[in-house]
């Protein structure tokens, strides 16, 4: 007998477990040295390779290989992610991924959001709400019926938790106490925005495309704004000034005062402030674009953008591709990241968040 | 102070047995089932050894799950008639021995010492466990592969790129310092 056999380190079943998934998918998207290539194998190896050529000699073919090399101006995707290519934390699926590429898997919460400076992690799942630590840790869980889209927002010293639990949107602190209601017979199909600072405001979408903002410590509201044709996503600029709303016919940028200082239609799929400003990026079906400048375009479908919290680059998810494409916003060369559901366990799609 | 009675008769390392040479070939087919043997029968030394050297149970989780990618990575280029878990330990304790020096590090640097301060062993750890955590790094790490993983001092020397000498000493030191602290 080992002494080994005695001793258990803390936490260690869990920590076994969550490894075990990294590992498995690290495994699983390794290319095994061929030892011993058998005849027949070549022979399928060149087959494969003529049948490419000659699909690419002919017209269509040519016009297929020439618009995906064209779509993204890059010829080939990295298998693998291993350093992200601005500074941060990308949350995505229950999964961490670090600045150097490496990845922690917190389990299988696929809602999740970061605290505002990044140091713990909120999720839905199923009937509970459960705060972590970014190692995985849970610091508490609120057990409440059918929890989905919970946000974090506040200060260093002070922070609170949007959430729905069915219809009810409610709010909980930072520390899981003081859960109450805040409105109820919502759909909650759209995430709710809390306006960074310290005055725990937030914007929410209400049926019949209407938005409130609310002071919920106050109980008071800020602004309401009505005839937004079916909102899709809600996000404040980084100093708290400009309130986005993304519809299914374009997008419309409040001020703190709830007058509409910017419109423009269209049929974006996601859009988002640039951190520390106000421009706003756009993401149509096939085209990125940031101040009415088309940084990438493709014929697939795109997902998302989220940008670095520098702002330097944009992530944008290519779901049908399994791809995740860093997009720099002045100029330079797309860097493509393939194979992320693999390395994710089947996540990666959506990305929740990507922090400092 | 006998660490082997406090701890428990120690088992010398198993050389690479038949059934592991076979694992480790069929991981390097692409058998998920044999990675997954190979992690099942190593994550928990590995975590274990981790912990005793950093006292940090999200750094051990790092570690050993750091080795075990850095496995994956080597694997092709694993000599099969070899055992596997000298070969990862070595990468467990050295990468272990890093992590406690750049945590030592940023204690240095950092404005708000008590929030990098290593953290208390938990009360529930056997008092040679929390023992340990007042011991230098290297003197850990050499503890860790004699008296809990059982390699000789030769060993050690090996897989720590280490004289064998110093290896002696530092277990002689460490185990002073551990005579003082539990007796």
């Amino acid at each position: 007998m080992s002494p080994l056999d005695g001793f258990r380190a803390p936490g260690e079943a869990a920590a076994q477990e969550r490894g075990r998934h990294v590992v498995a998918a690290a495994y699983a998207r390794r290319q095994p040295v061929q030892r011993r290539r058998a005849p027949i194998r070549l022979l399928l190896a060149l087959g494969t390779v003529a049948a490419l050529a000659a699909v690419a000699f002919t017209p269509p073919g040519h016009a297929v290989l020439t618009s995906v090399r064209k779509a993204i101006g890059i010829e080939h995707a990295q298998d693998a992610l291993s350093a992200l290519p601005a500074p941060g934390r990308i949350l995505a699926g229950g999964w961490i991924v670090n600045a150097d590429g490496s990845a922690r898997r917190l389990g299988a919460y696929a809602d999740s959001s970061w605290s505002p400076f990044g140091r713990f992690v909120v999720t839905a799942a199923g009937d509970r709400i459960v705060a972590l630590t970014d190692a995985g840790a849970v610091r508490w869980q609120l057990g409440r019926p059918v929890t989905s889209l919970p946000r974090w927002g506040g200060t260093r010293t002070d922070t609170r938790i949007a959430y729905f639990s069915g219809q009810q949107l409610r709010i909980v602190a930072g520390d899981g106490t003081g859960d109450r209601p805040v409105s109820m017979h919502l759909v909650p199909r759209i995430a709710p925005a809390w306006r960074p600072g310290s005055s725990f405001t937030l914007a929410y979408a209400e049926t019949h495309g209407r938005v409130r903002v609310l002071d919920v410590e106050r109980r008071r509201l800020v602004f309401a704004a009505g005839g937004l044709a079916a909102p899709r996503k809600l996000e404040w600029s980084s100093d708290g000034r400009r309130l986005l709303v993304v519809t299914r016919s374009g997008l419309v940028v409040f001020d703190e005062r709830g007058r509409r200082v910017a419109r423009r239609t269209g049929r974006f799929v996601d859009a988002a402030f640039l951190p520390a400003s106000d421009r706003v990026v756009t993401l149509t079906r096939h085209v990125l674009s940031l101040d009415g400048r088309t940084l990438f375009r493709t014929s697939g479908e795109l997902g998302q953008v989220v940008p670095s919290p520098n702002g330097r680059r944009l992530l944008v998810t290519w779901p049908e591709a399994d791809q995740w494409l860093f997009v720099p916003t002045q100029g330079g060369r797309v860097r493509a990241v393939g194979n992320i559901a693999a390395q994710l366990d089947g996540s990666g799609f959506p990305v929740d968040g990507w922090t400092s | 102070m006998d660490l082997t009675a406090r701890l428990g008769r120690i088992s010398p390392i198993e050389a690479g047995t038949p059934d592991e040479r076979a694992l480790v070939r069929a991981a390097q087919d692409g058998s998920a089932e044999a990675m997954e043997g190979l992690y099942r029968a190593h994550w928990p030394r590995a975590y274990r050894a981790a912990y005793l050297v950093v006292h940090d149970a999200a750094g051990a989780e790092d570690i050993a799950q750091e080795a075990f990618l850095a496995a994956i990575r080597a694997l092709d280029r694993f000599d099969r008639r070899r055992p596997f878990g000298p070969w990862l330990h070595r990468i467990v304790v050295n990468r272990a021995i890093d992590w406690s020096r750049a945590r030592s590090l940023r204690r240095e640097v950092e404005e708000d010492a008590s929030a990098a301060a290593e953290p208390d062993p938990p009360a529930e750890l056997p008092e040679l466990v929390r023992s340990l955590a007042a011991l230098q790094p290297e003197q850990r790490a050499v503890i860790v592969l004699r008296h809990l993983l059982g390699y000789t001092p030769g060993e050690i020397a090996d897989l720590l790129d280490l004289p064998r000498g110093t290896v002696n000493s530092r277990l002689r030191r460490g185990l002073d310092a551990l005579s003082k602290d539990v007796e």
